[in-house]
C-alpha cells in the first residue's frame, strides 16, 4: 500500500516535469529595432541627420536609367530634406554582367562628373568618303539631334540613327547602338562592298578581341552565321546587319549600308564615332549624389569631384522592395562637393549613411 | 634547443609582468552598469521552496522513524483524546500524600490531573533513578511498568533522581476520572518533562484511585491550549504522519489594479500531514488552475524598415496554471484546526488568446505555454481554518495574499495589485495508510 502510494506520487511528478516539458507554442511578438537607413552628416546650413521611419522619412529606392544605362539608386526624403545617391551600371557591352559584384568589390567608387562639352561627334563626313551623300539626319534615341553633324554631350548608350538623303535623292534610315562614356571592351566594325557579280562579300574586321559568333542579317532577315559573307543580293540598296559576339562575352550589333545597284551607295556602320569620342574618364559604376535642402537643389555630377572620397564599409541584401527588387543596404563614409543648381556655388557634404539601393 | 622548467618559468614571469593595458577605472563602471540589476525578493523564494523541498522528502521518512515504536506507544499516540501530562522530576524528599496541601514545605501552583480511568492493571515503576516516591501507606501504590514509561520519559539532567511532583493531594474519582492535583515548585516545574498518554493505557485499571501511584511522574494538565507548557508538551511526542489528497477552489482578487474583474481557480493536489500532539505540520503540492479576465498585454513596436511601422500584439491570458506548494502549520483542539503558512508557486503554464495586426504571423489564435509578462514564481503567505467532518475528511478555508509581484508591468496594462487576497475552500481526505 505505501510503496503504491510512492508509485502516485512518481507519477504526479512524472505528469508535472511532462506537463511543463512540452512544447511550447510561439507568439511572434514584433520587436522594435533600431533604424535600417539613415544619414548623418554635416553640409551647408548646419547639421543634419534623417533617419528612415522617423518624421516621415522613407527610403526610397529605385533603378532610374539615364541616358540608356541603369542607375542603381535610393533616396532618402522626408517633406523638407532628400539625399539621393546613385550608382551607375557598367560593362554596358556585355550580354549579362553582375553589377552587384563590381560594386561591391569596389570600396572606393569615384563620383561620376559631367560637363556641358560634348563627348562624342556624329559626322556625315566620317561616313561618306565618297561624297554620295548629300544630308544627314541623326537621330539620338528618336530625337532629331542635328544635320549632318551632331555632339553626344551625356555618357550613356544611345540609339543613333541616320536619315541618309543620296545625291540622287534616294535616301535610307539605318541605326547603330553606340556607347558613349562607358568602357568598351571589345570593338570591330562591318568590312563589306558588292563586287560586279552583284555578290556582297562581307567580314569582321579591326576586332580587338576574337570573335566567336557572327549572326548576320539583311534587311532585318537572318541570311548567315558565317564569319565570312559571300552571297548575291538585289541591285537596290540593302541594311546589312551584323550581330557579334566574342570570346569574353561581349556582344555588339553593327548596322552598315550595301548598295546592290554598283552605285557605290555603301555607307559604314557608325563604330567610327565610338572611336572617336573624346576620352573622359569612363562611368562605369560611378556614384553621383544629390541633396535638396531648404528648397535648393544641390547635385555631385557637376562639381569638381576629384578629390572627393567615398569609402564604402559594408554592403549587404537587406530585402526586396514594394517593386519586388533586391535592396542593398549599403554603408559608407562620403566625402564630396555639390553644386547648388541655381548659384552653381559649390559646397561640401560630408556624411556617414546607410543607404539602400536597389540593385536588380 | 631545448628549454629548461627553469627558463620556461621565467619566460613566463617576465611576460606575465609586462602590463598590456593600464588600468581604468571606468571599465569596471561600465562592465558594472552591464550587469543586470538583482532581482529582489527573490531569496524569499529559493527559501520557502528549499523548505519546502526538503520537508517532501524528510515527511516521509518520519513515518519509516515511527515504524520503531511500540505498539503501546502508537496506541496512546491514536487515542490520546484526554492528554495526561506527565512530568518526571525529582525531589528526594518528595511524596505524594493524601489531603495535604503541603508536602516538605514546598509551595507552589496546582496543578489538575484528570485521569479518565476506570480499570488498572498492576502497573510498576521500576525507577532507575531511585525515585522515592508515595511511600505513604496512605496512598495508592501507582505502578507504571517501566517500558510503557520509558519512552514518554525525556532524559532530565544530572539531578534527576526523582519524581518532581509534590501533590497537594487531592485524588477524586468521579465518573472514571480521576483528578489529582499536582503542586510544584516553579523552579521544578521547568525541569518536567511532559508527555501524553492515554489514561486507559497506562491505567487500565484505574477503576480505583488509590491503585496509581505517582512513581517518578507528575501528571500535569493545562487547561490553556495555548499554554506553552502545553506547546512544548505536544513537541516532545513522537511524530505521525498521513498524506492527504485535496481539492481546492477559490476567489481572489485581479493580479493587477485598476480592474474590476476577479480570478478564481480550481486546484487539486496531494500532500503530507506530520503532527505532534496538537501541533500539524502539513505539506503538499497543489496543481491551480486559474481564470483570468484582465491579465491582457499588449505590445506594441516599431519596425524600422524604408519607413517605420508600428505594430501591437494583444496577448490575453485567460489561464494560468500553476504548482503551488502548501506549507502549514497548525495547531488542533477537537475538530477544530487553525493554520498558518506559506504558499510558494512556480508558473508553468498558460492559456493565452493573441490579437495580432494583419501582417504579423498568427492573427486571432489560441496559444499554450506563453508566459512573458507573467512571473514565474509566487509566494502566498496564508491563514486558515479546517473542520475535521469525520476521522478522514476536512472542510477548510484559507485566506492568503500574493506578495511577489504577479505581472510584468513592462507589458501587462496596468500595474500590480497590491498584496491580491485571494480566498480558498478546500476538502482534505485523508488517507491512512498503515494499519
Amino acid at each position: 500500500m505505501r510503496m503504491n502510494f510512492k508509485h502516485t506520487l512518481l507519477l504526479c511528478f512524472a505528469g508535472i516535469l511532462l506537463f511543463t516539458s512540452c512544447k511550447k507554442d510561439q507568439i511572434e511578438i514584433p520587436q522594435s529595432n533600431d533604424p535600417i537607413f539613415r544619414a548623418d552628416g554635416s553640409m551647408t546650413g548646419g547639421d543634419f541627420s534623417i533617419v528612415a521611419g522617423d518624421n516621415n522619412a522613407y527610403m526610397y529606392t529605385m533603378t532610374c536609367e539615364e541616358n540608356g544605362v541603369n542607375v542603381f539608386s535610393g533616396k532618402l526624403s522626408d517633406d523638407e530634406f532628400s539625399i539621393e545617391m546613385g550608382v551607375y551600371d557598367g560593362l554596358l557591352d556585355f550580354i549579362n554582367h553582375e553589377a552587384l559584384a563590381h560594386i561591391a568589390n569596389n570600396v572606393s567608387p569615384t563620383f561620376a562628373h559631367s560637363d556641358d562639352q560634348p563627348i562624342a561627334e556624329l559626322n556625315k563626313a566620317w561616313l561618306d568618303d565618297l561624297q554620295n551623300v548629300s544630308q544627314i539626319n541623326w537621330y539620338v534615341n528618336s530625337t532629331l539631334v542635328g544635320v549632318n553633324v551632331a555632339y553626344i554631350y551625356e555618357p550613356g548608350i544611345y540609339n543613333v540613327c541616320a536619315m541618309v538623303t543620296f545625291n540622287d535623292n534616294s535616301t535610307i534610315e539605318y541605326c547603330n547602338e553606340l556607347i558613349f562614356g562607358y568602357e568598351k571592351h571589345a570593338s570591330c566594325s562591318i568590312h563589306s562592298n558588292v563586287n560586279v557579280a552583284g555578290e556582297l562579300i562581307a567580314s569582321i574586321q579591326g576586332a580587338t578581341t576574337q570573335v566567336s559568333e557572327v549572326k548576320w542579317f539583311l534587311d532585318d532577315y537572318p541570311i548567315s552565321t558565317d564569319l565570312y559573307l559571300n552571297l548575291p543580293v538585289t541591285p537596290e540598296l540593302h541594311r546589312l546587319k551584323a550581330q557579334i559576339t566574342f570570346a569574353n562575352g561581349v556582344s555588339r550589333t553593327k548596322v552598315a549600308i550595301v548598295d546592290g545597284t554598283l552605285y557605290n551607295r555603301d555607307l559604314s556602320d557608325f563604330s567610327i564615332f565610338e572611336e572617336n569620342q573624346v576620352q573622359n574618364p569612363y562611368r562605369d559604376f560611378n556614384v553621383k549624389m544629390s541633396v535638396m535642402r531648404n528648397g535648393k537643389n544641390y547635385y555631385s555630377l557637376p562639381a569638381d569631384n576629384s578629390s572627393s572620397m567615398i569609402n564604402v564599409t559594408g554592403i549587404e541584401f537587406y530585402g526586396n522592395n514594394t517593386a519586388g527588387n533586391p535592396v542593398y543596404k549599403v554603408s559608407a563614409n562620403i566625402s564630396v562637393m555639390l553644386q547648388e543648381a541655381v548659384s552653381l556655388k559649390e559646397s561640401p557634404l560630408n556624411m556617414s549613411m546607410t543607404f539602400g539601393v536597389e540593385i536588380p | 634547443m631545448s628549454w629548461t622548467d627553469k627558463e620556461i618559468d621565467k619566460l613566463f614571469q617576465k611576460e606575465a609582468a609586462k602590463q598590456t593595458f593600464e588600468y581604468n577605472d571606468a571599465y569596471w563602471k561600465e562592465m558594472e552598469a552591464m550587469l543586470p540589476a538583482s532581482k529582489k525578493g527573490d531569496y524569499l523564494w529559493f527559501l520557502t521552496s528549499g523548505i519546502f523541498i526538503a520537508l517532501l522528502f524528510v515527511t516521509p521518512f518520519m513515518g519509516v522513524l515511527n515504524e520503531g515504536k511500540s505498539a503501546e506507544v502508537k496506541a496512546m499516540e491514536e487515542n490520546s483524546i484526554e492528554p495526561i501530562q506527565i512530568a518526571e522530576n525529582s525531589i528526594n524528599s518528595n511524596k505524594v500524600v493524601k489531603n495535604s496541601n503541603k508536602i516538605n514545605g514546598l509551595d507552589g501552583s496546582l496543578t489538575e490531573i484528570k485521569m479518565n480511568n476506570s480499570k488498572t492493571e498492576n502497573h510498576s515503576v521500576d525507577d532507575q533513578n531511585n525515585s522515592q516516591v508515595s511511600e505513604n501507606k496512605d496512598a495508592t501504590p501507582n505502578h507504571f511498568k517501566k517500558e510503557n514509561v520509558t519512552p514518554f520519559v525525556a532524559k532530565q539532567n544530572s539531578t534527576i533522581s526523582s519524581v518532581l511532583a509534590i501533590v497537594n493531594e487531592e485524588v477524586i474519582t468521579e465518573n472514571d476520572q480521576v483528578r489529582v492535583q499536582v503542586e510544584s515548585d516553579a523552579s521544578l516545574r521547568e525541569n518536567a518533562s511532559l508527555l501524553n498518554v492515554n489514561k486507559e493505557e497506562l491505567f487500565p485499571e484505574a477503576g480505583d484511585v488509590d491503585d496509581l501511584e505517582l512513581h517518578d511522574v507528575a501528571l500535569l494538565n493545562t487547561r490553556s491550549p495555548l499554554d506553552l507548557q502545553s506547546i512544548s508538551y505536544d513537541l516532545s511526542l513522537p511524530w505521525s504522519t498521513s498524506f492527504y489528497v485535496e481539492a481546492n477552489a477559490g476567489l481572489g482578487q485581479s493580479l493587477i489594479t485598476p480592474s474590476v474583474n476577479n480570478s478564481h481557480y480550481l486546484g487539486a493536489g496531494v500532500g503530507t500531514q506530520f503532527r505532534k500532539g496538537r501541533i500539524v505540520f502539513t505539506t503538499g503540492a497543489n496543481f491551480i488552475w486559474s481564470h483570468h479576465k484582465d491579465l491582457q498585454l499588449t505590445r506594441q513596436a516599431k519596425i524600422y524598415g524604408f519607413g517605420s511601422e508600428v505594430v501591437q500584439s494583444h496577448i490575453n491570458y485567460s489561464e494560468l496554471y500553476r504548482i503551488e506548494a502548501n506549507l502549514n502549520v497548525g495547531y488542533s483542539f477537537g475538530r477544530h484546526n487553525l493554520n498558518i503558512g506559506i504558499r510558494p508557486s512556480y508558473l508553468v503554464g498558460t492559456k493565452v488568446k493573441v490579437t495580432q495586426d494583419e501582417g504579423l504571423e498568427g492573427g486571432n489564435r489560441t496559444v499554450y505555454g506563453f508566459t512573458e509578462g507573467i512571473n514565474r514564481w509566487g509566494l502566498k503567505p496564508s491563514f486558515g481554518y479546517g473542520f475535521d467532518i469525520s476521522r478522514n475528511l476536512t472542510l477548510g478555508v484559507n485566506v492568503s495574499t500574493q506578495v511577489l509581484t504577479s505581472v510584468n508591468e513592462d507589458f501587462i496594462n496596468g500595474v500590480n495589485n497590491k498584496f491580491p487576497i485571494d480566498g480558498q475552500i478546500y476538502l482534505r481526505k485523508t488517507l491512512r495508510l498503515r494499519k
